[in-house]
């Protein structure tokens, strides 16, 4: 008997498991596909402060400073710095009108606002730049500029951050199951939530579970878990569309104006460039969301706007996701709240759960803490610390010294620093399992920079059950390649640990390939149709795996051993 | 040749895959004049190895080898369920497919059908799949699944990530248990390649170090056997050009008949297919020529111009309709023939581009999409990767002469001709025929260019 079943393995429902399991609370943390699958993965990459809530949600932008500080702390190694460019166009810039001069002058008082926000979370101030100025920091900006100004962000990956919070709640007794779905509430006397019946979709075996509290923090999926209570909950979801280039096309993040006036942004974001994003309501089946080529041409157009040589540069694919953002009637998109909102469901006829929706990336942990506040007063016992705001994350113990590693490990010093990044003080693990196995030495994704010990340490500790899983652990196939060159090295090394059988692993690698193909299809431009019709050749053709099933998205995922924990950090002495 | 006013030749072939090759050398055969112009690699240097014609019509993923219908049947049986197929438009040609494939091999060193009359071969690929084929390069031919019931020795290198015996053993074993063959094979995992930096090596520097060291390679072969292998499965790295060496060394130190499986990524069989395809131009007389060609006025023969084929400026995508991604101005040569055979590939090669729309960049020929409007952008593509996807099978139409047609349907220019992955109707990857389209319209239209440049003028300037 559990005292809370969080539902959901996005952001808020591996945020909440990890604060419950840290207070104490015997946790169950159940998510029908992977960590991060859902919304928190289609995330920008930032976490950032809301600029643009200054307006009319000042508290939003407030309490995603302040959590973003503190996520800094836990997980220092995830973070890295995103400046941006607020730039002031003009259509004759010798000659700005007073229009576009005040609309510079507004800009300035915003930011200057936004400042006072920034130490919050180490950001820096911003900065006023000259027009000469911007072109010299950013010289692939059209020349029609009166001035620019800098501000900070902080760019993250949202894969890493979910799977960190994950094991951090398993490190503390959390139970969690990936790949398992809830299929009905247990329901005692007065319509009382007494648990969850869940079915493991690996095996299809279907197990009761009790639990004296069930959290649904499934995103744009909580409405429909809800409605297995009875419950209805209402979520405005809306659609956000981004595009990944192959290359960096900007030093700084730059803001630009799509053509319905809406702010969409460039960003570098490791090795590539982001584009986004697009907000529409979506009505459709978050479980099934299709990119469109309008919506690729609509940001495409938006940018080539303010980088007009954008064109040299190829959309690796395109990705989206459904913000699960509070409901209201009347509103635009763009103008809805992003405050979060907790449900509880007693007044519905259904105590014992509780919902909660809203609310942005960088303010998850402040979330997750008021949510399970609530959990323990429904659940009658003292409120006990949080303390998520002090224990670093795994990983975020400590930053290992990548020249040293790599010069010991013989592993290229970029690849570990990429090692480093995803897993901090847990590279050296990672290092040492490459030297007890020679093997695992080698490279098999080079966009990504991830050796076979890499995958085969989140294959054995961190839950990493699928090629897909290892994509978001660790960025595999998610370079310019997409798969072309390390999906079926990947899948072999996925077929050696877990000793699938054949069937399995075909559909491993045709899954990854559907997910891959999805992303692809909005944007067949140019050189993306040369590099997909070539993947095509090798994957169906060659390697004749045309004519298998194409629910593969949904198929059932595969044997799991029972592998164990994470080995706990070893020292930082690297001799 | 060139003359004064540029170059002047009989035939012109555009492109230097499998389609193009072959249209140069029945063209040649025919004994015209013959000018190649390639601009680089395509999708022939990458592909597997294997030459497929024609899918088994009722092969499932549960019943793979289908009903083991011979090749020849398969293409009749293709033809009638895809009218839009280079198949069915040549259907009066059909009946010639041994005599195609007959020439293909002899023209060819380096390359085998099995006969029409006979089904396509189960080959091993190195995802532990199979892969039926009429054809393959000579060392990968041999590897038959379907019809040897020996206990085939299946190799890898123990201490690469890449070829790993014991899974690829257990997963081809599988594969023929689902397609209902009981099929032994047993790993054998050489300590070839055990330097220590050796875990970094890729497919073609695998194949030099074999190329460099084939006795060592052998030897360690012999290390590992275990016993009761009858022949040896290879990974697709025996050699940058002559595995032959390797084999016969393994059949006189071992006793055992070898082959070399399909490739996937990264395929050293394909590049030594391009290489066989070379050879073979080289040896007829064919002139080939580094560069690409483009009409100066669209669809216009009279307006064809050599261009240089070094690397320029990167190509830029954009959404608008019809903005041609175009690099730096160059040197352009005029060219003259008496017929003209595209067989510029499809998205890969260059053969066709999309920016806005798809268009066909060398002639500006129209594209089709088998039953669909090209300037949509609904419909190109099916959610599923592996449904039917009419983008990847856009082409330009051919009449029964493989004549390009304009949008109503006439044909363009009694001189020029397309074969290969250029043509609609026709998906390289999806439909399993790209090596037989590419070699049957590649034979046709290259006799028929013959034909066409000796009806008109000869490049020396008689006749009329």
């Amino acid at each position: 008997m559990y005292d809370l079943v969080v539902i959901g393995g996005g952001v808020n429902g591996t945020g909440i498991a990890r604060d419950a399991a840290m207070r104490g609370h015997r946790t169950l943390l159940v998510e029908k596909r992977d960590f991060a699958a859902g919304s928190s993965g289609a995330n920008s990459g930032m976490i950032h402060g809301g600029l643009r809530y200054l307006q009319y949600d000042r508290r939003v932008t407030e309490l995603s400073c302040i959590d973003s500080g503190y996520i800094q702390r836990i997980a220092p190694h995830l973070l890295f710095r995103i400046p941006f460019l607020f730039p002031i166009h003009a259509e004759r810039p010798d000659r700005p009108t007073v229009k576009e001069r005040l609309w510079g002058y507004a800009v300035r008082v915003v930011l200057d606002l936004y400042d006072v926000y920034q130490p919050y979370k180490r950001g820096k101030p911003s900065t006023r730049l000259s027009a000469q100025e911007a072109y010299a920091l950013e010289p692939s900006l059209r020349r029609d500029l009166i001035a620019a100004i800098s501000f900070d962000e902080w760019g993250i990956d949202p894969f890493r951050l979910c799977a960190a919070n994950a094991l951090s709640a398993r490190r503390h007794g959390a139970d969690l199951a990936t790949y398992t779905e809830v299929i009905d509430f247990l329901r005692g006397e007065g319509g009382r939530v007494e648990g969850v019946v869940l079915k493991d979709r690996q095996s299809g075996r279907i197990e009761p579970v009790r639990a004296r509290i069930v959290f649904n923090a499934a995103g744009p999926w909580a409405p429909k878990v809800a409605r297995l209570a009875g419950v209805e909950l209402r979520i405005r979801g809306g659609k956000g569309v981004h595009l990944t280039l192959d290359r960096r096309v900007s030093n700084y993040a730059i803001l630009c104006q799509a053509a319905d006036g809406r702010e969409v942004f460039v960003m570098p974001h490791g090795q590539t460039s982001v584009i986004g994003t697009t907000d529409d309501d979506f009505y459709g089946d978050p479980d099934d969301i299709r990119i469109h080529e309008d919506e690729v041409r609509y940001l495409w157009e938006a940018i080539e706007r303010s980088i007009p040589s954008l064109g040299f540069a190829r959309i690796l694919r395109a990705w989206a996701g459904i913000r699960p953002t509070a409901w209201d009637w009347g509103k635009p998109e763009d103008d809805l709240s992003r405050e979060h909102v907790i449900y509880d469901h007693r007044l519905q006829g259904a105590p014992g759960l509780l919902s909660m929706v809203g609310g942005k990336l960088a303010s998850y942990r402040i979330m997750a803490e008021e949510a399970v506040d609530v959990i323990e007063d429904r659940l009658g016992v003292p409120r006990r610390p949080c303390r998520t705001h002090l224990e670093p994350l795994p990983g975020g113990e400590s930053y290992p010294d990548v020249a040293a590693l790599a010069r010991e490990y013989r592993i290229p010093e970029t690849t570990v620093a990429r090692i480093a990044y995803r897993h901090g003080a847990n590279a050296v693990a990672i290092c040492e399992l490459a030297r007890k196995e020679p093997r695992l030495r080698a490279p098999v994704c080079r966009c990504e920079q991830v050796i076979g010990a890499e995958l085969a340490y989140s294959i054995r500790y961190e839950e990493g059950r699928r090629l897909l899983d290892l994509r978001r652990r660790n960025r595999l196939a998610m370079g310019p390649c997409q798969g072309s060159d390390c999906a079926q090295v990947a899948a072999a090394l996925l077929a050696r640990e877990l000793d699938l059988d054949a069937q399995s692993h075909r559909n491993e690698l045709l899954s990854l390939l559907q997910l891959r193909w999805k992303g692809q299809r909005g944007v067949l431009v140019g050189a993306s149709a040369a590099q997909q019709e070539l993947s095509r050749c090798q994957h169906l053709g060659a390697a004749a795996l045309t004519g298998l099933p194409t629910e593969v998205e949904d198929r059932p995922p595969l044997p799991r051993r029972t592998i164990g924990e994470e080995p706990a950090p070893l020292p930082m002495e690297v001799r | 040749m060139p003359t004064e006013g540029g170059l002047r030749t009989d035939v012109l072939v555009l492109g230097g895959g499998m389609a193009g090759t072959v249209a140069a050398l029945a063209a040649r055969r025919r004994g015209a004049h013959v000018t190649l112009v390639r601009r680089s690699y395509g999708a022939t240097a990458l592909s597997s190895g294997a030459l497929d014609v024609a899918p088994d019509p009722l092969a499932t993923p549960q019943r793979p080898r289908g009903q083991e219908l011979s090749i020849e049947a398969c293409i009749h049986h293709l033809a009638a369920l895809r009218p839009d197929h280079p198949y069915a438009i040549l259907q009066d040609e059909l009946g010639r497919i041994p005599e195609v494939l007959a020439f293909a091999e002899e023209a060819i060193d380096g390359v085998r059908f099995v006969s029409p009359l006979e089904p396509s071969r189960g080959l091993a690929t190195p995802v532990g799949t199979l892969k039926f084929s009429a054809g393959a390069l000579d060392s990968v031919i041999g590897g038959d699944l379907v019809r040897s019931e020996e206990r085939i020795g299946v190799v890898g290198f123990r201490h690469h990530l890449e070829y790993d015996a014991e899974l690829w053993a257990r997963l081809l074993t599988e594969a023929c248990a689902e397609a209902g063959l009981v099929r032994t094979f047993l790993p054998v995992a050489c300590d070839f390649l055990s330097r220590e930096d050796d875990v970094l090596l890729r497919p073609f520097e695998i194949a030099q170090r074999i190329d460099d060291e084939p006795g060592a390679f052998v030897s360690s072969l012999g290390r590992a056997l275990p016993s009761g292998v009858q022949r040896l499965l290879l990974p697709p790295v025996l050699s940058r050009g002559e595995p032959d060496t390797v084999l016969r060394l393994i059949e006189d130190r071992l006793f055992l008949p070898a082959t070399e499986s399909l490739a996937t990524r990264l395929s050293v069989l394909g590049l030594r297919l391009q290489r066989f395809l070379d050879a073979a131009l080289e040896r007829e007389g064919v002139d080939v020529v580094e560069g690409e060609v483009r009409a100066g006025a669209d669809r216009d023969l009279d307006t064809l111009a050599l261009r240089s084929a070094r690397p320029r400026s990167p190509p830029r995508q954009a959404f608008l309709p019809g903005a041609e991604p175009r690099g730096e101005d160059e040197e352009e040569a005029p060219i003259r023939a008496g017929a003209v055979v595209l067989a510029t590939g499809k998205y890969l090669a260059g053969g066709l581009a999309k920016n806005g729309c798809l268009f066909e960049p060398s002639m500006r020929l129209p594209v089709t999409l088998p039953g669909r409007r090209c300037s949509s952008s609904y419909g190109l593509t099916s959610h599923e990767l592996v449904g039917e996807q009419p983008f990847f099978a856009a082409g330009v139409r051919v009449d029964s002469r493989l004549h390009p047609l304009d949008e109503g349907g006439r044909v363009v220019d009694e001189r020029l001709f397309a074969c290969g992955d250029l043509l609609a109707g026709h998906d390289p990857a999806g439909d399993g025929t790209a090596m037989g389209v590419a070699v049957f319209t590649g034979y046709l239209a290259g006799r028929w260019a013959a034909l066409a440049a000796a009806e008109g003028t000869s490049f020396s300037g008689e006749g009329g």
